[in-house]
C-alpha cells in the first residue's frame, strides 16, 4: 500500500516534471550539418556547441559536413529534411546570399526554414601577403588603379559571405580585378601566402597568419572596428562610410518544426554560448557570441537577404 | 637547426612518454588499425566519433589519440586490400593490384610483411622530414599554385593511364571514364550541377570510398561467386616460412620503398594531392622504371611495397603545411585543427614556439605510434592470413556485410550503400570484358582537381595558356608528360620497324 503510494507518487511527479517542460525531445541522436568542408571557418563552432549541447542534452550532437555550391547544397539538404528537431542546420550569412546569387534555388532561404537563435557574429577580412608591399587600404586601391584588368582577388567560393564583400568593395571603389574563387578559406589563405592571388577575402581563420606576420590584414567588414583585431581598419573608416558587411552564424531547422522543441533548442543555445569551454573556444576562432530570439532572426533573415539581393542587383551580378 | 630540432625531439619524446599521452596514442593507433581493417569504415568518421571523447582531454593527450588514428589506419587498410581485394581506403587501392595477386598465389604473408617494412620505412622517412625541413618544405610546397598542381595532375594521369596491363587502348578509355565519373556533382567553382539528374544525393558527387570498394571489392566478388572452382583451397595452404619475406623479396623491393618514400612525401606538401594521388604515382612510376613490367599486376613484390611505402610517408608529411601554417591539406587534418580550436589552442605558424609540447609531443608520439604499430601487427600477420582458411561462402558475404556497414556508417546515407552497389555490379560488366577498374579510379580522383585548377590557372592568366611553359615547376612536369608520350611512340616505332610479329594482345587472366 505504502509502497504503491510512493509508486504512484512518482509517477505522478515525473508526469508534472514533464508536463511543465512538456517536451519529449531529444530521445536519439541530433545531427548538426554545416554547409561548409571540415576546417572551414563553422567547423570549430560546430564541433563546440555541438558538444555543449550533447552534454546538456545526454544525446549525441553529430556534426555533418554538407560542403558546396555557396552552402546551397546543406541548405538544400536540411530544407528536405524531416522538420522534427534532429536535423539542425548551422548556416553563415552565405544562406541569405545564395538567394540572389542562385535563380534555381530548390528551397526559400527564409520560409523553408525555421529560425531557432542566431549564434555568433564575425568580420571578414581583406588580406594580402606582405610581399605585396601595401601596407594600407588606400595602397591597395593605388596599385589596383595603377594596373587595371590586372590584379587578381581570391574568394573562399561564389556565393560565400567574403565574396559578397569583395563584390561590394570592387563596387564600391571601382576598380577592375579578376575574381578567382577557391573552394574554402584553407585554399584561400594558401592562395595568399602563395602569392596565387593579389588579395583575398577570408574569414577569421586567417587570424593565426595576421599574428605571425606572413599575412597582413588590410581592413575588416563589419561596421565596428572588430575585438579580434582592433588596429584594422573598417571598410567604413576606409573606403565608403556605411559599409557593412558582416557574418553571422545562426541554427536553423526545416520549416514547420514543433516550436516548443525550437524554443527548446533556443533556450540551450543561449545557455551553451555562456558556458566558459564556449566562451574560450569562440575566442580562439574570432568569433564573438551573440544568440537572439527565433523572431529576431527570422527578422535578420529577411532585411539580409532583401539587403544582398540589392547590392548584387546594384554590383551587376546576376543570378545563375 | 639540426641541434635544436634534436634537443627539441628529446623534449617531445619526454611528452610523449609522460604515461597518459602514451597511453592515448596506444588508444589511438590500436582504434586507427582496427579502423584500417574494418572495409568502409573511414577515418574521419572515426575521428568524428572519437572527438567528443577528446574535449575532456589534456590537449597534447587528445591530438596524440586522434592523429594515431590517422596513421594507424593506414596500417590496416593494406591488409584487406591485398587479402581480400577489398580497399577498405582509397590510398590502398593500388595495393590490390600486386597485392591480392600475391595471396592468389599463396604469399599474402610476405606482402603483409613486405607491407609493415613499407610502411614504417616510409612513415620514418616522412617524420624525419617533418623535424629537419619543416620549415624549408612549407616555402617550396607554397610556390606549387595552381598552374602546377594542373601539370602535376596531368603527368598523373598520364603515367596512371598505362597503370594496369592489357590493351592500352581499354587502360586510356577506362581513365576516361573515370574522368566522366569525377564531373558528377556540383561544379567547384560557380555550383552549377552537372550529371546529377537532378538527384539530390549525387549533388555532392559521387563517394570515392563507394567508387573503390564498388570497382575492387564487390566486383572482384561477384566475378569469383560464378567460379567453380573454390578459391580458398589454394591459398589455405601457408606454411609459416611463407610469411616472412626472403631476403630476395627484400631486396627487389627496397628501391622501390625508397623510391615511393621520396614521391609520397613530395605528394604531402602539394596542396590537395595526398595519400591517394601519392600511391597511385609511385605505382606508375614503378611500372615505368620496371625492367619487367609485364609482372606488374600479377603480383611483383614492388607494386606493393612502392605504393605502400608512398602512403605513409604522405600521411606523416600531411602534418607538415597542417602544423607549420595551421592550414588543413586535407578534411582529416582540418578536422585536427578543428580540435585543437575547441581545445582553445589556435593553430598556425606560432603553434610550435606556443606549444611546444602539443608540436614535438606529436612528432615523437609518431615514432612511438609506429613503433608500437609494426610491434602489434607483425605478429598478427599469421592471424589475418588465417582468415582466408574461412570458406568463401562465409568470408565474402561477411566481408560485404561490413562493407555495407562501413559506406553507410561514413554519412548514414543510405543512397551511397546503393552506389557501391550499382558501382559494384557495372565493375563487374567492365572486369568480365577485359577492362581493368583502377584506371577508372584514378580518373576520378585526378580529373577534378585538374579541372578545377585548370580553370582557376585561366582565370589568372587571363585565358594564356603560356603560362603553364613560363613557370619552372609546371615547365617541368610538362616535359616528363612530353618524355612519357615520346617514349611511348618511339617504343612503337622501334618496334613496328623491326617488324617483330606483335606479341599477343594480353588478356585479362587473374
Amino acid at each position: 500500500m505504502k509502497l504503491s503510494r510512493i509508486v504512484l507518487s512518482v509517477i505522478l511527479l515525473c508526469g508534472f516534471a514533464q508536463s511543465s517542460q512538456a517536451l519529449d525531445y531529444p530521445t536519439k541522436f541530433v545531427r548538426l550539418i554545416i554547409p561548409f568542408p571540415p576546417g572551414g571557418g563553422s567547423e570549430a563552432q560546430a564541433r563546440t556547441l555541438a558538444m555543449q549541447l550533447s552534454k546538456m542534452w545526454n544525446q549525441q550532437v553529430i556534426v555533418e559536413n554538407r560542403p558546396g555550391a555557396g552552402t546551397t547544397i546543406g541548405a538544400a539538404y536540411v530544407a528536405n529534411s524531416a522538420p522534427d528537431g534532429y536535423t539542425l542546420y548551422l548556416n553563415s550569412v552565405s544562406h541569405t546570399v545564395a538567394a540572389s546569387l542562385y535563380s534555381n534555388l530548390r528551397y526559400d532561404p527564409v520560409k523553408s526554414f525555421t529560425p531557432i537563435s542566431r549564434l555568433s557574429t564575425s568580420p571578414f577580412i581583406l588580406l594580402v601577403n606582405p610581399s605585396l608591399g601595401v601596407n594600407s587600404m588606400a595602397d591597395l586601391l593605388a596599385l589596383a588603379r595603377s594596373k587595371p584588368g590586372k590584379l587578381n582577388y581570391g574568394t573562399t567560393g561564389v556565393g560565400a559571405g567574403p565574396y559578397l564583400a569583395a563584390q561590394m568593395m570592387v563596387a564600391t571603389t571601382k576598380i577592375d580585378a579578376r575574381h578567382v574563387p577557391f573552394n574554402g578559406s584553407g585554399p584561400l589563405l594558401t592562395a595568399v601566402l602563395g602569392n596565387v592571388v593579389d588579395f583575398g577575402f577570408g574569414d577569421p581563420s586567417a587570424l593565426p597568419s595576421i599574428k605571425a606576420g606572413t599575412l597582413k590584414a588590410l581592413g575588416v567588414t563589419s561596421i565596428k572596428r572588430s575585438a579580434i583585431l582592433p588596429d584594422v581598419p573598417t571598410f567604413d573608416e576606409t573606403i565608403q562610410k556605411g559599409f557593412d558587411m558582416a557574418n553571422w552564424s545562426s541554427i536553423l531547422a526545416p520549416a514547420n518544426t514543433p516550436p516548443e522543441i525550437v524554443n527548446f533548442i533556443n533556450q540551450s543555445i543561449a545557455t551553451a554560448v555562456k558556458s566558459p569551454e564556449m566562451i574560450k573556444a569562440f575566442a580562439a576562432q574570432g568569433f564573438e557570441p551573440a544568440p537572439s530570439s527565433p523572431e529576431e532572426l527570422r527578422e535578420l533573415m529577411i532585411s539580409e537577404v532583401k539587403k544582398y539581393h540589392d547590392v548584387l542587383e546594384a554590383a551587376g551580378v546576376k543570378p545563375q | 637547426m639540426f641541434a635544436t630540432a634534436i634537443a627539441d625531439l628529446s623534449h617531445g619524446f619526454g611528452v610523449a612518454f609522460q604515461p597518459h599521452n602514451f597511453l592515448a596514442c596506444l588508444v589511438g593507433v590500436l582504434m586507427g588499425n582496427l579502423v584500417g581493417v574494418l572495409p568502409g569504415m573511414g577515418v574521419m568518421a572515426a575521428i568524428s566519433i572519437l572527438l567528443p571523447v577528446t574535449f575532456s582531454m589534456p590537449p597534447v593527450a587528445a591530438i596524440l589519440m586522434l592523429a594515431g588514428i590517422y596513421y594507424g589506419a593506414q596500417y590496416g587498410g593494406a591488409i584487406c586490400s591485398i587479402l581480400l581485394n577489398l580497399p577498405c581506403h582509397p590510398p590502398h587501392a593500388v595495393t590490390c593490384l600486386d597485392g591480392y595477386p600475391l595471396t592468389q598465389q599463396g604469399k599474402g604473408g610476405t606482402a603483409l610483411g613486405i607491407t609493415m617494412m613499407a610502411s614504417f620505412v616510409g612513415a620514418s622517412f616522412g617524420i624525419t622530414e617533418m623535424i629537419f625541413f619543416a620549415p624549408v618544405l612549407v616555402r617550396v610546397a607554397l610556390k606549387f599554385g595552381p598552374p602546377e598542381i594542373c601539370s602535376l595532375m596531368l603527368l598523373g594521369l598520364l603515367a596512371g593511364s598505362t597503370l594496369t596491363r592489357g590493351s592500352p587502348l581499354k587502360g586510356v578509355a577506362m581513365t576516361t571514364l573515370g574522368l566522366t565519373l569525377g564531373l558528377v556533382g556540383s561544379d567547384a567553382l560557380n555550383g552549377t550541377e552537372r550529371f546529377t539528374f537532378g538527384l539530390l544525393d549525387l549533388a555532392d558527387g559521387i563517394d570515392v570510398v563507394a567508387l573503390a570498394l564498388g570497382l575492387f571489392g564487390i566486383a572482384e566478388f561477384l566475378k569469383s561467386v560464378n567460379k567453380i572452382v573454390p578459391l580458398h583451397a589454394s591459398r589455405a595452404k601457408l606454411r609459416l616460412r611463407d610469411m616472412r619475406p626472403s631476403r630476395a623479396d627484400i631486396k627487389a623491393a627496397s628501391i622501390p620503398m625508397l623510391r615511393g618514400t621520396i614521391i609520397g612525401s613530395l605528394c604531402a606538401l602539394i596542396p590537395g594531392t595526398g595519400p591517394t594521388i601519392a600511391s597511385f604515382i609511385s605505382y606508375a612510376t614503378e611500372k615505368k622504371l620496371s625492367k619487367t613490367p609485364e609482372r606488374f599486376g600479377r603480383g611483383a613484390i614492388e607494386g606493393v611495397a612502392a605504393p605502400e611505402a608512398s602512403t605513409h610517408s604522405a600521411v606523416q608529411g600531411d602534418f607538415i603545411p597542417t602544423m607549420s601554417l595551421g592550414i588543413p591539406g586535407d578534411a582529416v587534418m582540418a578536422l585536427l585543427l578543428a580540435a585543437l580550436t575547441i581545445q582553445g589552442i589556435s593553430p598556425g605558424p606560432q603553434l610550435i614556439s606556443d606549444h611546444p609540447d602539443i608540436f614535438w609531443g606529436l612528432i615523437a608520439s609518431f615514432w612511438v605510434g609506429n613503433i608500437l604499430l609494426v610491434v602489434l601487427n607483425v605478429p598478427l600477420i599469421g592471424l589475418w592470413v588465417k582468415l582466408l582458411t574461412v570458406p568463401y561462402k562465409y568470408l565474402y558475404p561477411s566481408a560485404l556485410f561490413f562493407v555495407c556497414v562501413g559506406v553507410y556508417s561514413t554519412n548514414n546515407d543510405l543512397f551511397q550503400v546503393g552506389e557501391t552497389l550499382a558501382i559494384g555490379i557495372a565493375g563487374y560488366v567492365l572486369l568480365t570484358l577485359g577492362f581493368h577498374p583502377a584506371p577508372i579510379l584514378l580518373g576520378f580522383v585526378l580529373g577534378p582537381r585538374f579541372e578545377e585548377n585548370l580553370r582557376r590557372t585561366m582565370l589568372i592568366s587571363r585565358g594564356d595558356f603560356a603560362v603553364f611553359v613560363e613557370r619552372p615547376i609546371s615547365a617541368v612536369f610538362l616535359a616528363l608528360c612530353v618524355i612519357l608520350i615520346g617514349t611511348q611512340i618511339y617504343l612503337k616505332w622501334r618496334k613496328d620497324s623491326v617488324e617483330e610479329p606483335s606479341a599477343p594482345a594480353p588478356i585479362f587472366d587473374s
